[in-house]
């Protein structure tokens, strides 16, 4: 989707298909499209000059002192490009040292994350599950019908991020 | 809490050793990076995202300190007296680690 200026760009998940996506992002920037912003649902890209970038993911979901995180980063050679729920989306020329060179945070970050998506997941099934046998065995809650759908839904998004995460917590290994 | 344990072993990771020496004297975040480099003598570098998390669980096991310096909101980070403490520890360790090897590696050597 575009107009001559700018571009919008599907978000699959950023645990799902982050090393997808950031080659996009650095095909996007050759071809000189400048990422600009994000919102959960995807990233806008506007029209700039053509460049050589490489681009990174950090999850931090607490950051006190956001100007002290971007300038560490920019001492490394990343630049903020945009960031939305605790994820952040970095740049740099190519051949720039990645931003974990010491795996052991980041792996205990994705299983933090695991843990609270599984978490959120299996509550979320069986609200949905309990939900239903109420209204399977007492017309009256017929009414929860909307409340079960959601809760269905939430665990829906909650599997193909747990698989996600899982896939990155093997090629990490 | 097992992160907290891990900083407690007074073993420091290679990371979180050169972070620690680059700040014997106080360091503005952004400097440390550098720092590091020079003192390894440009072998060891410590990616950003990497720092940054170290620099925050240093902090909240109380090793290391951000203070507001004053000058146009500028903080530096500075080592607490058991930051200071846990320094010394480890390259006590590293020390001994090596003077354990001496013999052996310069039979090793001389061979």
């Amino acid at each position: 989707m575009s107009n001559k200026e700018t571009k919008f760009v599907i978000n699959w998940g950023l645990d799902i298909a982050d090393e997808y996506m950031l080659k996009k992002f650095s095909r996007l920037a050759r071809n000189g499209w400048k990422l600009d912003s994000m919102t959960v649902m995807g990233f806008k890209f506007v029209k700039a000059q053509p460049q050589n970038k490489i681009f990174a993911l950090d999850y931090q979901p607490d950051v006190r002192d956001e100007t002290e995180y971007r300038e560490i980063f920019q001492s490394g050679g990343w630049e903020l490009a945009c960031s939305c729920g605790g994820f952040y989306i970095f740049s740099a020329d190519e051949g720039t040292c990645e931003i974990y060179t010491d795996k052991t945070e980041l792996k205990k970050q994705i299983n933090a994350r695991f843990r609270a998506v599984l978490i959120t997941g299996i509550v979320s099934l069986i609200t949905a599950v309990t939900i239903e046998a109420l209204m399977f065995f007492n017309e009256s809650f017929d009414w929860l019908l909307g409340v079960a759908l959601i809760f269905c839904g939430i665990w829906g998004a909650c599997t193909p991020w747990l698989i996600g995460l899982v896939n990155k917590k093997r090629k990490l290994r | 809490m097992p992160r907290k344990k891990s900083l407690d072993e007074e073993q420091l990771t290679d990371t979180n050793y050169y972070i620690l020496l680059s700040m014997v004297h106080p360091i503005h975040g952004y400097g440390i990076m550098q720092q590091v480099k020079s003192i390894s003598e440009g072998i060891f570098e410590i990616g950003p995202a990497s720092l940054y998390t170290s620099l925050k669980k240093m902090q909240e096991a109380g090793f290391i300190i951000l203070i507001d310096i004053g000058e146009s909101d500028k903080k530096v980070y500075q080592l607490t007296e058991s930051g200071k403490e846990l320094l010394k520890k480890d390259y006590a360790r590293r020390k001994r680690m090596v003077e354990q090897g001496k013999i052996i590696m310069k039979e090793l050597e001389d061979e």
